[in-house]
């Protein structure tokens, strides 16, 4: 654990070095004052372990921070290695120097697998502070690096955020080593290419970038590096820091960096050409180019058959249109355009609105407003209250307000019809989008009516489509057109007809399979 | 930034400046009309409204008190008393959802385009309201009485026509729009169907009379008024008005019925009647060729005859021939002499198929159709029998 007042060390010496002339302390070859000189940086951090041993006559130490190592390793493997089984080689005879002995030390007897050398501090120091073991030899000026991470993690469980009837039900977690691994074993294959880095002047944080080399767009790799770089930052804590750092618009309402918490969403984007980022510490991916489309997409809709799928996109599509156009359409409709409703429906709806004191504007905003808090907190609200509050929610405010006359009952259609279809959209990132988007409608239905309504939806297209994603215009593939991407779109045609990958996602590989079925199985016929 | 902030300023002020929802109306403002019936009035006209009570008509309490309240005014010009009405109803009157305009005869009679010119020029009233002539009452009764099946009698008449084009006499005029359009079109007149009330009017306004199980009065749509160019000139009656659906072919779903004895008779129901018109020259003179081609079922025999036989049905087909054509021709006989109106539409199908023809018809195409020779023949297809193949009759009416 680091102390408050080693960070500030940590952001002095970031601050001081920011102009990149630091002038890098490198190791000494003699142990005690290198073992000084870590303890004193780390100001004798209470979870940093020094264990001093002798190998023959050779003076020998082990660094490691408690707790981010894997136990066993540590302890266990490397120093069992080099105090015990080192004995029982031959070659243990033939050392007789310092030098020899290192050299051994790197060769045959650490019994672990990724190690490296080190001369200067500043990496030693990220080794150290990332989990792995440091061996500092008496009159070497070099260290060797153990690779020994680990520490607990929350086990891979069943996604919360996303989840599904039928697919695969492993989901990210915290750990990166843990996702990468996740999206390795469902792609197997040579060209898969995992290019990590390290973001956060403090933090540190590893981020790798994941593609398949071959088929993703190469540009849109390049872009992806060229904006990493760009950051900085003292800390990444989560993926959606580096989301906002590095997507297009970055004012804009709407997302145009995909995130998943699931590796078989990864695992197919990365293979149609999408770059993936993977981000220390959050269980939720990042996938560029993010467009409209795979917005609206769930990971299910590909284990289901496909006029089944088709007819469910359908169905998101209009709740998409229907959670961001009800409430405007029917405050423009009840104030402006009267005459458009059938004459029984007109009755109905006036029976409600009599006696009512507010104007159907101010009344759906009520009630708009008044979902939003409850829907906050639900999610913010400690679980075990969760019934107290449907109670509250949709007794008092749903069916009291209307026998008390505040709100009429057919608002409350509305605002719950709006309420169901923001929620059946796959991506709760555009969700978002959606429902704050809802009220400058509701403001143009009651101040224009539907002329209102139909420029801001204008407008919106428009918006839309000047949008771009690491170079791919927003709504592709409706504009521009594309035939072969259209297929997965908002319909989607069986696995063995989408022979092509996306364009302009993936530019320079585009088939994916064979182009039928039938040349081998169709029919099942001989 | 500092220009998107004075820009963010500008549009919330101006914003809150114009307050704009310019022509916006609230639900509770605004009194619903579903119905309007203009009456004459020494002063000019009498109208009334007949205004929807939301609260009763959708819920419960539609079965126990009145949905509806009649208003009547009157003034010199229409606009200037449906404006006076607001002194009643302390509401703006809203006409989109008017469902029926009903005009008195005698208004109808003198000064029909005096009377509905506020509502051709008016955006609000909705085009396809059905509008009726009373004929013998006066135009705020029809409103007045009360109706079983749905408690705003102005949406209950509408329902009515819509049922009575499909199923039992069609006319091309149902609705204001089509009015509008017949009466402006040329080589057509408009004909409007009239409706009355039957029983005792005065109980039948009363909330009693629908909680009898046998309403003491109710609307009847009959006959069918003609309007020569805009003008109400005379009456069809239930007869004449067979001859003039054959002619027209637009009612689908009819009942046709031809004696076979002294006491009973055939019935057919037509599933579809197609009139086709063909115009011809000869000698330069214009003929019209009416072909009335008829698919139907058998409805009901109340005669002895053997459906199974091919014979019999070709015998019944030659019957209900002569029965379209005979219908036919003394409608047009009438139309012809009696009214000199083509309610029809003989110039317009003239119009379509010899354009240049008509160019010299055109300017007193009233006094051409009085002499117009018209054909007529008819094609009836009797395909289906009905569930029973079997005539009950045929097995005991012979013996």
């Amino acid at each position: 654990m680091l102390t408050l007042k080693t960070i500030k060390d940590l952001l002095i010496n970031n601050k001081k070095n920011s102009d990149n002339n630091k002038p890098k302390v490198y190791i000494k070859s003699d142990l005690h004052t290198n073992i000084d000189y870590i303890r004193n940086t780390l100001n004798n951090a209470s979870d940093l372990i020094v264990r001093e041993f002798n190998i023959k006559e050779y003076r020998c130490a082990i660094c490691l921070i408690d707790g981010l190592t894997k136990g066993d390793y540590a302890h266990d493997l490397l120093l069992k290695n080099l105090l015990v089984d080192i004995w029982t080689t031959d070659k243990i005879r033939e050392i007789h120097s310092v030098d020899e002995l290192f050299d051994a030390l790197q060769s045959q007897f650490i019994a672990l697998l990724d190690i490296s050398v080190v001369s200067d501090f500043d990496e030693l120091f990220i080794n150290l502070l990332s989990g792995d073991c440091v061996l500092l030899v008496d009159g070497i000026a070099k260290s060797i690096t153990i690779e020994t991470k680990g520490w607990i993690d929350r086990g891979i469980v069943e996604s919360s955020s996303q989840t599904l009837v039928r697919g695969p039900k492993d989901s990210f977690n915290e750990s990166l080593r843990t996702n990468t691994m996740l999206i390795r074993r469902r792609i197997k294959d040579k060209r898969l290419r995992v290019e990590s880095r390290k973001i956060g002047r403090i933090s540190k944080t590893e981020v790798a970038i994941m593609y398949m080399e071959g088929i993703a767009n190469d540009r849109i790799v390049q872009e992806v590096h060229r904006r990493l770089d760009r950051i900085d930052i003292d800390g990444i804590i989560d993926s959606s820091y580096i989301e906002q750092m590095i997507q297009d618009h970055a004012y804009s309402l709407f997302p145009t960096v995909h995130n998943t918490e699931r590796p078989d969403t990864v695992a197919s984007s990365i293979m149609c050409g999408y770059v993936a980022i993977v981000v220390d510490n959050s269980p939720f991916v990042l996938l560029v180019p993010g467009l409209f489309v795979t917005f609206t997409q769930a990971a299910e809709d590909y284990y289901h058959n496909f006029y089944y799928v088709t007819f469910i996109r359908l169905v998101r599509f209009v709740s998409l249109f229907l959670a961001l156009l009800t409430p405007g359409v029917y405050i423009a409709i009840t104030t402006f355009h009267q005459e458009m409703l059938p004459t029984s429906l007109l009755i109905s709806i006036s029976n409600q609105r009599e006696g009512v004191p507010f104007p159907v504007f101010i009344e759906a905003l009520i009630m708009e407003l008044t979902f939003e808090i409850l829907r906050e907190a639900g999610i913010r609200m400690p679980r075990a209250i969760g019934s107290a509050m449907s109670i509250v929610g949709a007794l008092i405010l749903g069916e009291a307000a209307v026998n008390a006359g505040i709100v009429s009952s057919f608002t409350v259609i509305i605002v719950s019809l709006t309420a169901i279809c923001s929620l059946i959209i796959p991506s709760y990132h555009i969700s978002i989008s959606i429902r704050v988007t809802r009220f400058i409608f509701m403001v143009l239905g009651a101040t224009f009516g539907l002329f209102g309504i139909i420029s801001g939806l204008v407008v919106l297209g428009l918006y839309l489509s000047s949008m771009r994603s690491f170079g791919v215009p927003y709504l592709f593939p409706f504009a521009p057109l594309n035939f072969e991407a259209l297929k997965d779109s908002v319909i989607r045609f069986p696995l063995w007809k989408v022979n092509q990958r996306p364009k302009l996602i993936s530019d320079n590989n585009e088939t994916r399979q064979s182009s039928d079925r039938k040349n081998n199985y169709m029919g099942g016929k001989t | 930034m500092k220009r998107i902030i004075i820009l963010i300023l500008v549009v919330i002020f101006s914003l809150s400046s114009l307050t704009s929802c310019w022509g916006s109306r609230e639900l509770d403002e605004m009194a619903l009309v579903s119905g309007l019936a203009i009456d004459n009035h020494p002063e000019g006209y009498e109208i009334t409204v007949q205004i929807m009570l939301p609260r009763v008509a959708a819920s419960e309490q539609a079965a126990s008190s009145l949905a509806t309240r009649n208003f009547s005014e009157h003034g010199e010009s229409v606009f200037q008393t449906i404006r006076r009405l607001i002194r009643r109803l302390s509401r703006k009157a809203f006409f989109s959802h008017c469902q029926v305009i009903i005009v008195h005869e005698d208004v109808a009679r003198e000064k029909l385009f005096e009377a509905m010119d506020f509502f051709f020029r008016d955006p609000e009233l909705r085009s396809d309201a059905v509008f009726l002539i009373a004929k013998d009452v006066k135009a705020k009764d029809v409103l007045s009485v009360l109706t079983v099946m749905d408690p705003v009698s102005g949406v209950s008449i509408n329902k009515i026509l819509q049922a009575m084009q499909k199923y039992f006499q069609a006319n091309r005029d149902m609705n204001f729009h089509d009015v509008v359009a017949d009466i402006l079109a040329d080589g057509i007149d408009a004909a409007v169907r009239g409706v009355t009330v039957k029983g005792n009017l005065e109980k039948g306004k009363k909330y009693e009379d629908i909680q009898e199980s046998e309403p003491v009065a109710y609307i009847v749509i009959e006959d069918l008024a003609i309007l020569k160019e805009g003008k109400l000139i005379g009456w069809l009656n239930e007869d004449d008005i067979k001859g003039y659906n054959n002619l027209l072919g637009k009612i689908q779903n009819a009942i046709i019925t031809v004696p076979c004895s002294d006491t009973n008779f055939y019935n057919l129901e037509t599933r579809k009647i197609k009139t086709k018109y063909k115009v011809i020259e000869e000698d330069g003179k214009v003929k019209v060729k009416v072909k009335i081609n008829v698919t139907a079922t058998l409805g009901e025999i109340g005669c002895n005859i053997d459906i199974t036989d091919d014979k019999e049905i070709k015998r019944l087909q030659k019957i209900f021939e002569e029965e379209f054509v005979t219908n036919a021709y003394r409608t047009l006989e009438k139309l012809q002499k009696e009214y000199k109106t083509d309610i029809v539409g003989f110039g317009e199908e003239i119009h379509r198929q010899k354009p240049k023809l008509w160019k010299n018809l055109k300017d007193d195409w009233n006094k051409h159709f009085e002499t117009l020779e018209v054909d007529i023949t008819s094609n009836v297809k009797i395909d289906k029998t009905g569930k029973n193949t079997n005539n009950p009759l045929n097995k005991y009416l012979k013996k």
